[in-house]
């Protein structure tokens, strides 16, 4: 399913955005803040991206989140998820964003102020180098538009290791 | 919603590269497989097309990352 979803994703795919419970362990759960540490990641990595914590493993399938709720005004909801996009290193290692349904990505039906994805790498790179040892962080950049009566529009990167575990 | 995993293409630098790389937000991503590492500016071939590109190690990890631009 992935796999279909990705190799086919050679053109940048419109799919409905759809909201429903997202839930995640603390591992997999980063949030956006709204004055970034001026941490150097690395490059390709903007400065002070939210880290995930839990190593992703080639072989998973499985769903991580953005939390926007320390980033985001009180009261004020993510209205529309406008994009989500991998890095070029990223498409090279075959690691991408699941697409198909239900896995397509959300927003917190709950609160309205996080989005979950389902994160995959392609059968054919599980066994890609590059996810020996220590592994490979890639960047997962989010942009979203408020529910506000003047709309705003964010984009944030999230950091996800891949590495076998 | 749109959603950009990227794509694969099949990218050719002399003495450096030749394989599979990613493209993704105007960037093309590799790991130099032929021995050389890349000049600042290098030509190379990407998907068969005659391209220009200006490639930056990664500040960590094996990849290059380089904007790119098709020459017509």
């Amino acid at each position: 399913m992935l796999a279909l979803a990705i190799a086919a994703g050679i053109i940048p795919f419109d799919v409905p955005a759809e909201s429903g419970e997202v839930s995640a362990p603390r591992e997999r759960t980063a949030a956006a803040v709204r004055a970034q540490a001026s941490t150097v990641i690395g490059n390709a990595i903007p400065q002070g991206a939210a880290i995930w914590t839990q190593p992703f493993d080639p072989a998973d399938h499985a769903k991580y989140v953005m939390d926007w709720d320390v980033f985001l005004p009180e009261g004020v909801k993510i209205a529309e998820i406008l994009s989500i996009r991998m890095s070029a290193a990223a498409a090279a290692l075959g690691v991408g964003v699941d697409q198909t349904a239900p896995f397509s990505p959300i927003i917190d039906s709950t609160a309205g102020r996080k989005v979950r994805v389902f994160i995959g790498v392609l059968p054919e790179n599980q066994e890609a180098p590059q996810f020996d040892a220590s592994g490979t962080r890639l960047p997962v950049s989010c942009k979203i538009r408020t529910n506000e009566e003047l709309p705003e529009e964010f984009e944030r990167t999230w950091v996800l290791t891949v590495r076998q575990a | 919603m749109k959603i950009d995993n990227g794509q694969k293409v099949e990218l050719e630098i002399a003495g450096v590269f030749v394989g599979t790389a990613g493209m993704a937000g105007g960037y093309v991503s590799f790991v130099p497989n032929l021995g050389r590492r890349p000049n600042k500016v290098v030509s190379a071939v990407i998907d068969g097309e005659s391209a220009v590109l200006w490639p930056v190690k990664d500040a960590e990890g094996p990849f290059w990352t380089a904007r790119y631009e098709i020459a017509r």
